[in-house]
């Protein structure tokens, strides 16, 4: 059973000068184990969509279902794991055990289980386990990321739901993150996530969700995502398309180096000249 | 006009941050630093800046030595750095106010304060905003408020560490275009980030590891250097494809690997000029 | 979000431009004031005054309107306190209660005076910008031997400053990471007891690390605790004299009143 919102439309400072409208109309649907990447610019709405994911924001018209079930009760919060923007303030135990246990517990299991689950949990994000008595305030972004990240993997959850997990990382930090949401995704749990990070991402994205001023411009595949030449794109698409512009004959999926190399090498033996050699 | 001389430096609780570093910064350079984290960069900015001063080794800032508390107010005027999170530098009500503290530190007079804080706002492009509450700004705009925090202090050397991290690209492109253009007006920018594309243009990049200068030279050099592959730094698609061309003897020049738009250009230019 | 109560109208009328400082002083001095009157005369000749004031101020009458309303009902219930508990002559009778003539007469009194206060805070606040005011009193308690206390004016100042800028933070800070606790089954609504620290020592640990980023920020733009000027012209001018002196005026012709 699938994350269902149909014709869901969402406002902050309801009914006062401020209101501002930040989504509207939107009917999404996420299966289970997918892999999707929410785009889109600042203020498109992308963190407000995730926040009614897990019923911290209620709709305003339309309905949320999460495997049928209404996100803001127990059963569904169970199903859902949430990572918010900032990683400092969603961490607030004394120890990073306390910290991953902490859901677990509020969950109801029993001591045995939830370490087993604490266990778990670290490994399946790579923290070494005499880690577990450090203070999570102590510990560098990267390191923070991971503890958030274990503490939602904890409850064992069918959707991952991300705001910008890599986001002011370094690229070691980052390329850890990524492989871990990988390996998350290969154990059949749905990763959704918020990024600006195309480059990171790209390779891992299943189907896309892009958001532009609250409403849903593409919603589907990310070769369609593409093929469509929608923006934002990673840097080697990018130049595809700008390729494409200039009319070239170019296959606008491409987005990595190596297909990017081999549509190069087509191009130039299509186009026969060599200009290199002129020079 | 910055020299560091054999500087080393450890945290209070031991923890060694910077290791018999020699660094000399000209006037008017952009420098990178780059490098994982916790290998010393911030450390090295605030020894820049004169916040922390060596252990060992001296920091000369256009010759004055970090360590002589009666140069500290001259040298904040010389040289600003800004930080990466926004909020945490906010220190006035509205943008106006926050851009005061600085010139106010100095002792300036309110008559020079508001010349000051007119330059910085015009600067950065925040007139609209100077009764706003810094809070209320958007991430971007608030980085820019920060920034001009520092200019209406008229540094001649500006600091940044890590101050797009946290920012949409398209607001980290606004500010970067800010600090471009600060650097073609002569300013000094030392430049810390973990987005190798923002480096492209400039005139220097340090590698920091482990509290010391690993690599050091051009982007150019520096990007094709393969140890920095080794030290976990992806390098930039367009840069990679271009060094991946390069060996199947399609030569795309440097410049043009600076964006899509340039690097599309040059492909086009070589293939179809018949 | 609502403005606040007691906020700044940006304006140019004779009252915003005249000098924080005596502006403070004429607050102050107007408040004891209030506590001497003691009859309805001065009462009149006050609210007399205020409404010239209030006039000279251009500022819309909601201005102090939102300052009194939220206070009425405690200024209501002060009154029928004094009405009805003060010994004298009973004008009426409700079962056990009667109002006496003498704690009617009280009761608006106080009342007024309260409303008065309010008033001429709103008035204040309203025409003053807050750092205006933080700059003011920073001078005008300058001379005092603040040094005893370990702070000089100027570092009372940008705390009082700084406090006003960074208390919103506060509440952001409170709500991302109560998200994140309901995101982790924590129910605030069964676990009153259990919440309370659960955000208090996260808010603490918070504001200390961003406390410290913010005193290296401060450091890096040549704050050092001691001397230091303001973008805000304080100078007293013809007008602040004049203004000073018509109300020593106002004030002796009350008390003889
Ligand atoms: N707490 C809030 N109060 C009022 N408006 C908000 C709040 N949070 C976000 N918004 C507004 O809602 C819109 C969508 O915001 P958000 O979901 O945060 O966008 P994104 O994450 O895509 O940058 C924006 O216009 C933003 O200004
Ligand atoms: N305030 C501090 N107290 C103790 N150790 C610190 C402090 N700040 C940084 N360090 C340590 O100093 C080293 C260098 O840190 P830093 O200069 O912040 O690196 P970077 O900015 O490259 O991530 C790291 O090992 C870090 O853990
Ligand atoms: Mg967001
Ligand atoms: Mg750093």
């Amino acid at each position: 059973m699938p994350i269902i919102l149909e014709n869901v439309s969402f406002s902050y400072s309801k009914k006062t000068p401020l209101e501002t409208s930040a989504l509207r109309e939107i009917n999404l649907r996420i299966e289970k184990g997918e892999f999707v990447g929410i785009l889109g610019e600042k203020g498109a709405g992308k963190s407000t969509l995730t926040k009614l994911f897990n019923g911290i924001f209620k709709p305003e018209t339309g309905i949320v279902r999460v495997d049928g079930l209404d996100p803001s009760s127990r059963e569904a919060k169970r199903k859902i794991g949430m990572v918010f923007q900032q990683a400092a303030d969603q961490l607030f135990c004394k120890t990073v055990y306390e910290e991953i246990a902490f859901g677990p517990l509020n969950f109801g299991y029993s001591k045995k289980e939830t370490e087993q689950r604490v266990y778990e949990a670290i490994e399946a994000v790579s923290l070494d386990q005499t880690e577990l008595s450090r203070d999570p305030f102590s510990l560098s972004g990267g390191e923070m990321q991971r503890v958030a990240l274990a503490s939602a993997l904890a409850l064992r959850p069918d959707y991952l739901v991300l705001d910008e997990p890599i986001t002011g990382l370094d690229p070691i930090g980052k390329n850890d993150i990524l492989k871990t949401l990988n390996r998350i995704k290969e154990k059949g749990t749905a990763v959704i996530t918020v990024t600006h990070n195309l480059k990171g991402f790209f390779p891992l994205l299943e189907k896309i969700v892009l958001l532009r001023e609250g409403r849903i411009a593409f919603q589907g595949s990310r070769e369609s995502y593409l093929k469509k030449g929608f923006e934002p794109l990673p840097p080697i698409a990018s130049m595809m398309k700008e390729l494409g512009v200039r009319g070239l004959p170019v296959n606008l999926t491409v987005f990595t180096v190596e297909d990017a190399l081999e549509e190069i090498m087509k191009l130039k033996s299509i186009l026969g000249t060599d200009n290199n050699e002129n020079k | 006009m910055i020299r560091l001389e054999k500087v080393s430096y450890s945290y209070p609780d031991g923890t060694p941050a910077l290791e018999n570093l020699n660094l000399v910064i000209k006037k008017g350079e952009f420098i990178g630093i780059i490098g994982k984290n916790g290998s010393g960069k911030s450390t090295l900015a605030l020894q820049l800046s004169g916040l922390l001063k060596p252990q060992a080794g001296r920091v000369m800032i256009r010759g004055m030595d970090t360590r002589d508390p009666s140069k500290l107010p001259e040298i904040r005027k010389f040289v600003g750095i800004v930080f990466q999170n926004p909020e945490t530098q906010f220190v006035g009500r509205t943008v106006e106010e926050d851009l005061a503290f600085g010139p106010e530190n100095l002792c300036f007079s309110p008559m020079e304060i508001r010349k000051c804080v007119d330059m910085a706002l015009a600067e950065t492009g925040l007139e609209k905003y100077r009764h706003r509450s810094p809070k209320t700004l958007s991430g971007g705009q608030g980085q820019c408020s920060a920034l001009a925090g520092v200019l209406a202090m008229r540094p001649e050397c500006l600091i940044f560490d890590e101050v797009t991290s946290m920012l949409d690209p398209e607001s980290g492109i606004s500010v970067m275009e800010i600090i471009k253009k600060l650097h073609r007006k002569g300013k000094t920018i030392v430049y810390i980030t973990h987005n190798l594309e923002e480096l492209h243009d400039a005139d220097r990049i340090i590698v920091m590891e482990k509290g010391k200068v690993m690599l050091e030279g051009e982007p150019k050099s520096i990007f094709s250097d393969i140890s920095l592959k080794t030290l976990g730094f992806d390098l930039p698609s367009l840069i990679e494809l271009a060094e991946t061309l390069k060996t199947h003897g399609v030569i795309i020049p440097w410049e043009k690997t600076a964006s899509p738009q340039s690097f599309a250009e040059e492909i086009c230019q070589l293939f179809l000029k018949t | 979000m609502q403005e606040p109560v007691f906020s700044y109208v940006p304006g140019a009328s004779i009252i915003h431009r005249l000098d924080p400082r005596t502006k403070v002083t004429a607050v102050m001095l107007l408040g004891i004031l209030t506590f001497r009157i003691d009859n309805f005369a001065g009462i009149v000749a006050l609210f007399a005054f205020f409404f010239v004031l209030a006039l000279l101020s251009g500022l819309p009458v909601k201005v102090f309107l939102r300052a009194v309303k939220p206070m009425m009902l405690f200024i209501f219930f002060i009154f029928l306190t004094q009405m009805f508990f003060t010994d004298g002559r009973p004008f009426a009778s409700y079962w056990i209660l009667q109002p006496s003539l003498e704690g009617l007469e009280k009761g608006l009194k106080l009342a007024a005076r309260f409303i008065f206060l309010l008033l001429f805070a709103a008035l204040l606040t309203a025409s003053t910008d807050p750092s205006a005011i933080t700059c003011g009193v920073e001078r005008m308690v300058r001379p005092l031997p603040l040094r005893w206390l370990g702070i000089s004016s100027f570092e009372l100042a940008t705390m009082m400053n700084i406090s006003i800028a960074f208390f919103p933070l506060l509440f952001e800070r409170v709500e991302r990471t109560k998200a994140a606790q309901t995101a982790r089954g924590m129910d605030f609504v069964k676990n009153p007891l259990r919440s309370i620290p659960a955000l208090a020592i996260p808010l603490l640990r918070g504001i200390i690390r961003d406390a410290e980023e913010l005193a290296l920020a401060m450091e890096g733009r040549g704050y050092q605790g001691s001397r230091r000027t303001s973008i805000h012209e304080l100078s007293m001018h013809k007008n602040d004299w004049r203004a000073l002196f018509m109300l020593a005026l106002f004030i002796l012709f009350i008390l003889i009143l």
